[in-house]
């Protein structure tokens, strides 16, 4: 034994937090249920080679990896997209699409851990698969502003599209990717010869807008051929979605999601004073063909203990204390299941005297002598 | 209200005439005293060890940050890398005892110990290259490990050059230019875009041509 405490990454959690954490969760649930999700529950280990297929990443030393007894490689989920991708063409093969399911579960990433970045974090989201039109992408905005408007806190979701950066490396170089991954704007620009499209990417952080941001990029349109078909599908998305009175979305062509496997509308949510994001997701068209099955999806996923770290709620106590003395015993149990019977929170102790009794948070008592 | 860090040491002196070119008043109060930050219009000055500028931008309680790109490569924070501001310009080298033979040296049957506050940096170099290395992790005078044999050769910034001259080191190899950059936090430049983007147009207008 080494120490105490949980290891760098791992954390225990108090009444106090999970009560915020389970608020979180039975958001999700209801708005999710309410959409028409059922919920799944998957493995928490996969064949590794089956994460790998999936997540499709060249780094893969954030995986927990084990040898199972005959030898096989398993890994820990490291998010839970790929296993319903899996679940879907293995078990619904033979059924009509679209799917909706939901998710609430812990996920493990061996990154370096800091506040904010646990190892060991619990994701709630939601997939449709099978619907590949704009609808689809609406769906899973709506119902991540309702859960968000539910939990009372304002959320700002910046949308964009996965296939702008292949559009921009297309006609510029490869080794551009890498930069843009990990947000470097600096180091792009010496792979770039023409101002047109070097101007476009020193915006790119800055684009972000209603439909307007559309209309005043559509002039790279002639240097960024591919940047055609995306600017036209996020206008079309976001004239809907202000049409039906979302206001808390918005197109943001700065905003680059990790995963490899999104093909059309990616977004990520953030909330003020939290300088990471709380929610991500997108439109991943080809993940589950890789299974064996092609189908459209789209979804998204919450980092639940984040966003509950953001809640205000009071920690919630027993409604009524009843002391008893070691005589009382069966009238005070009486006395408890009948009040719990009510649906009080009923806590029993033992005690000599009423004082013994006293603690500072007010609550309800009664003693038995 | 934005907040921006910026690195304490060399840089400051840098980033403050930065600032005052850009007409953005920079509180003199952290020059003049031991206080480590200070408010300007809607601008809040954090000022911290570089190593720490990323950590502070991360977490968003900087939403902005000044940090040289030697830092951004070791330490891999996830944080938009918006502008190069030309200042603080250093190499990162590998540098070796002047009278050495760079071909004996690495080919020698031990292994090579290198001394260097960049341990990322001169792993991920070495490990391309084929050579294996023991990494001495130092934090300051890096200069000093080959003079007294505590190391054969060192990873380290040099600008002018100077103090390898003076102990004894010539560059052997350069693994990355650096130079101060603008970082933004994620979530900042999300929300507070047009704030930092008013900063960075001023800081754009006011760096020194290349």
């Amino acid at each position: 034994m080494r120490y105490l405490t949980p290891p760098p990454g791992f954390k225990d959690y108090l009444p106090k937090e999970v009560e915020k954490i389970r608020l979180v969760e039975d958001t999700i649930r209801k708005v999710s249920e309410s959409f028409g999700y059922r919920e799944v529950i998957t493995p928490t280990l996969e064949y590794a080679d089956v994460i790998q297929l999936g997540t499709n990443t060249k780094d893969d030393t954030i995986l927990y990896k084990v040898i199972d007894r005959d030898g096989a490689l398993l890994s820990i989920r490291p998010e839970f997209t790929t296993s319903i991708a899996r679940l879907v063409t293995t078990r619904y093969k033979n059924e009509k699409e679209p799917f909706r399911f939901y998710y609430i579960g812990k996920v493990f990433r061996n990154i370096q851990s800091q506040p904010l970045m646990q190892k060991e974090f619990t994701q709630g989201g939601a997939e449709l698969i099978g619907e590949s039109s704009l609808f689809g992408d609406i769906e899973i905005i709506s119902l991540i502003e309702e859960i968000f408007e539910r939990l009372n806190l304002p959320i700002h979701i910046e949308v964009s599209h996965a296939r702008i950066i292949p559009a921009i490396i297309e006609v510029t170089s490869p080794l551009i990717l890498e930069a843009i991954k990990s947000g470097d704007f600096v180091s792009i620009k010496s792979y770039i010869n023409d101002k047109n499209i070097l101007s476009f990417i020193e915006e790119l952080p800055f684009l972000s807008g209603g439909k307007e941001i559309i209309d005043e990029v559509q002039g790279y349109v002639k240097y960024i051929p591919g940047l055609e078909e995306p600017l036209e599908q996020l206008s079309k998305f976001i004239l809907n979605l202000e049409d039906l009175g979302y206001k808390r979305t918005k197109i943001n062509l700065g905003v680059i999601r990790d995963f490899e496997y999104y093909t059309g509308i990616t977004f990520e949510g953030y909330i003020e004073g939290l300088g990471l994001p709380v929610v991500g997701g997108g439109r991943y068209d080809e993940l589950l063909e890789r299974f064996g099955v092609s189908l459209p999806a789209t979804g998204f996923a919450i980092g639940i203990e984040r966003v509950a770290g953001r809640i205000l709620k009071e920690e919630s106590e027993p409604d009524l204390i009843i002391g008893y003395t070691l005589e009382k015993f069966r009238e005070a149990m009486n006395l408890a299941q009948t009040k719990r019977k009510e649906n009080l929170k009923v806590e029993m102790i033992l005690c000599s005297k009423e004082e013994e009794l006293n603690d500072k948070k007010g609550r309800s008592k009664i003693f038995l002598c | 209200m934005l907040a921006i860090a910026l690195p304490s040491g060399r840089m400051l002196d840098d980033c403050v005439k930065l600032f005052e070119s850009a007409n953005i008043y920079f509180p003199k109060e952290i020059l003049e005293s031991r206080k480590l930050s200070g408010k300007s219009g809607n601008l809040n000055f954090l000022v911290c060890k570089p190593k720490d500028v990323p950590i502070y931008v991360e977490y968003g309680t900087a939403d902005i940050g000044i940090v040289g790109k030697d830092v951004l490569l070791e330490e891999n924070p996830q944080v938009y890398e918006l502008y190069d501001l030309g200042i603080g310009r250093c190499k990162i080298v590998v540098a070796i005892p002047n009278e050495a033979n760079p071909e004996e040296l690495f080919s020698k049957d031990d292994i090579i110990r290198v001394a260097t506050k960049y341990p990322k940096i001169t792993r991920e170099f070495f490990n391309k290259r084929g050579i294996s290395i023991e990494i001495l992790n130092l934090s300051g005078s890096i200069e000093l490990a080959p003079v007294t044999g505590i190391a054969d050769v060192i990873v380290d910034i040099v600008s002018t050059g100077r103090t390898l001259r003076e102990n004894n080191l010539k560059v052997w190899e350069e693994i990355a230019i650096s130079s101060a950059r603008l970082i933004a936090n994620r979530a900042s430049l999300h929300i507070k875009a047009e704030e930092i983007k008013s900063v960075l147009r001023r800081l754009k207008e006011v760096r020194q041509p290349l």
